[in-house]
């Protein structure tokens, strides 16, 4: 009797779970129609400013002043050791910037996740108001720092620590230091999340049982903020090597990057054909680093 | 009402008159007020320049017209382009570099200028097209940091320019081949009258023994002047009117105008103006050698584009330009047409040694 009942009750247990189950499918299902509904507003604006611009570029780059269909640009561009040199030095820059941002952000996405709410607030605003600040005002602002009567170089030159002024600017590592510095904030941004969700039972386990810290961290902690790392850097990567404003006001004449390259083929020497094939072959390398990373890394639920 | 203003159109016209005719004729009857009501759209480079266009060229043109004269900033080649292939030209006169001059008429982006209503008469020759007219002479000129050497023993030719033992210290040239490689050239020991075909070679060889001392290549006339009165450069080739400029700032940076490369800007009607005939007025009278001369006066780093304009200057006033028929004995004036055939693979050849 008693167990008849238990059995009524459990399934009556069940057709109620069903119900609701079959409700909130039901509710998902709706509502999954109307999301999609919120998206062509988006889509479209794409499809404007994005797409039809993008597929002209395209356009663009195949045919020549009079029209007719043309591969010349691209072969240009493979057929001169220049262009080649350019991208490889604006990979070598994306790559040593990347590195730079993981390096600086990594520790302060840590401390963030460990110390007091309070403080970790206090490190967040620190790195939120330079990313609102515009990027042509905080480049500027490492002139002021880097160039040889700067700040840096007075002072050192104040203290008898140098003679002559460090070159800072006009170099790569100008270009070196604007560039993480800019960049730096969406490598943190990109840690914090994945950082903040990593239980630290683990590392006191591995410790429990006899790793050290280091060990810990590098067998424990470091593989389960992989997503966090490939997120950043993969972001970093691809916005670096895009920059432009940056190099052109930091850099010396010898740190030429792809975008610079574009710009005085576009607005100089009026060649639209080649600087559209040029800026296509740039996406397109972002592109393929942006799949690789993504099978290397296995990292589906990135974004 | 109508009479006031009518009367506040002749007093002012007058009084512009009198400005004129200190530097010179101005017969011409002012105020016929031909595009009264119009507004003309003008493009040119922003600061000191624009400025000292709009106090002498502009706002005189306006008043003489009875006009408004619009003004946009940035003639950047790429933005003619798209307007033009927009088929919206929102710009009736462009001020813009002469090399662009040839770029443009090959992709068909000026409208023809009116030899009818502009004179030529005056005008530096080697700028003339059938779309274009020189609207200043620009001087390239050798500059140095006063604070690091002293003006009273400074660099007066290219060869000492470049010459790193008696004047220590980096150099920053012009990133543009065209005027920087002329000046490596006659640091070089090439004479004027062989410039051109210009020997690339010879250049780079010559670059090649100096590259050490060369702090950076300057993009833009802005960085060339902080990057000298900075001090990251102790000498460099900077524009002789951003150093008159730098120097009203009190920056430490001086000019030697003996050698300077000559270059020009020109003006140019953008093609589908809705103003083509006011814009050819404006031209015509941008170029006349009376507002030549009063804009040389206001803005002497450069030198006036209609040599017409020195007889209406005061001895004083022509010693205080970059340029003048004195000085230009030593200066020189680039070759555009030369420029334009060879830019594209020279440009590309200095990218590549710049990497390397």
């Amino acid at each position: 009797m008693e167990e008849k009942a238990a059995l009524e009750g459990a399934v009556s247990f069940n057709k109620a779970e069903q119900l609701t189950m079959n409700y909130t499918a039901k509710r998902n299902k709706r509502r999954s129609n109307k999301s999609w509904m919120l998206l062509i507003l988006p889509a479209l604006f794409l499809f404007i400013f994005m797409f039809i611009p993008l597929l002209q570029i395209i356009k663009l780059s195949i045919t020549d002043a009079g029209g007719s269909f043309t591969l010349a640009a691209y072969l240009k561009f493979f057929q001169s050791s220049i262009y080649l040199q350019v991208i490889a030095l604006t990979f070598k820059v994306a790559f040593v910037v990347t590195l730079l941002c993981l390096l600086l952000g990594y520790p302060v996405a840590y401390a963030m996740t460990k110390c007091s709410k309070r403080i970790s607030s206090l490190i967040m605003i620190a790195v939120m108001i330079p990313f609102w600040t515009s990027l042509l005002v905080r480049t500027y602002a490492w002139m002021i720092i880097l160039q040889s009567n700067g700040i840096i170089n007075n002072i050192l030159m104040g203290l008898g620590l140098i003679k002559e002024p460090l070159q800072l600017m006009n170099n790569t590592t100008g270009v070196y230091i604007g560039m993480t510095h800019i960049l730096l904030p969406y490598m943190i941004l990109s840690l914090y999340p994945v950082l903040s969700g990593i239980d630290f039972n683990y590392v006191s386990a591995a410790q429990n049982l006899g790793a050290n810290k280091l060990l810990a961290f590098l067998r424990v902690y470091l593989p389960l903020s992989i997503q966090g790392i490939a997120a950043g850097s993969i972001l970093v990567f691809v916005m670096g090597i895009g920059y432009f404003v940056t190099p052109s006001l930091l850099g010396g004449s010898n740190d030429a990057m792809i975008s610079q390259l574009i710009q005085v083929q576009v607005s100089k020497l009026l060649n639209w054909q080649f600087s559209s094939a040029v800026s296509i072959i740039l996406l397109a390398i972002s592109l393929v680093v942006l799949y690789v990373s993504k099978k290397l890394m296995k990292v589906d639920k990135l974004w | 009402m109508k009479i006031m203003k009518k009367v506040a159109a002749v007093v002012l016209s007058i009084s512009m008159l009198a400005a004129t005719a200190a530097c010179g004729k101005g017969e011409e009857v002012a105020g016929d007020k031909k595009w009264s009501g119009k507004s003309l759209v003008v493009c040119s480079w922003g600061g000191a320049i624009q400025e000292a266009q709009k106090k002498t060229i502009f706002d005189a043109f306006a008043e003489k017209y009875g006009c408004t004269v619009e003004e946009t900033t940035d003639p950047d080649p790429a933005k003619i382009k798209s307007m033009v292939e927009a088929g919206n030209m929102e710009v009736d006169v462009w001020d813009v570099d002469c090399d662009f001059v040839p770029r443009g008429i090959a992709q068909d982006l000026f409208e023809k200028l009116d030899f009818n209503v502009i004179s030529k008469e005056g005008l530096v020759e080697g700028f003339i097209t059938e779309y274009s007219v020189p609207a200043e002479i620009s001087t390239l000129c050798i500059s140095w940091n006063t604070e690091k050497i002293s003006s009273d023993k400074h660099p007066k030719t290219w060869t000492e320019f470049f010459d790193s033992n008696t004047y220590p210290g980096k150099r920053t040239l012009y990133t543009n081949p065209m005027s920087m490689f002329e000046a490596v050239l006659l640091a070089d020991g090439v004479k004027k009258e062989d410039m051109y075909p210009i020997d690339v070679d010879r250049v780079f060889k010559y670059l090649d023994a100096h590259k050490s001392d060369i702090v950076t290549f300057w993009t833009s006339g802005a960085q060339s002047v902080e990057l000298v009165a900075g001090g990251d450069a102790a000498l460099g080739t900077v524009w002789g009117g951003r150093v008159i400029a730098a120097q009203k700032d009190g920056q430490p940076i001086e000019k030697e105008t003996n050698e300077a490369i000559l270059t020009g800007d020109a003006w140019v009607i953008g093609k589908g103006s809705k103003n083509v005939e006011m814009a050819q007025d404006f031209i015509a009278f941008a170029t006349s050698p009376e507002v030549i001369a009063n804009y040389a006066v206001e803005y002497p780093g450069n030198a006036p584009a209609n040599t017409k304009a020195y007889d209406l200057m005061t001895k004083e006033q022509i010693s205080a330009l970059a340029s003048s028929p004195e000085l230009e004995k030593t200066q020189l004036y680039i070759d555009v047409d030369w420029w334009v055939k060879n830019y594209d693979a020279v440009y590309e050849r200095f990218q590549k040694w710049l990497i390397s």
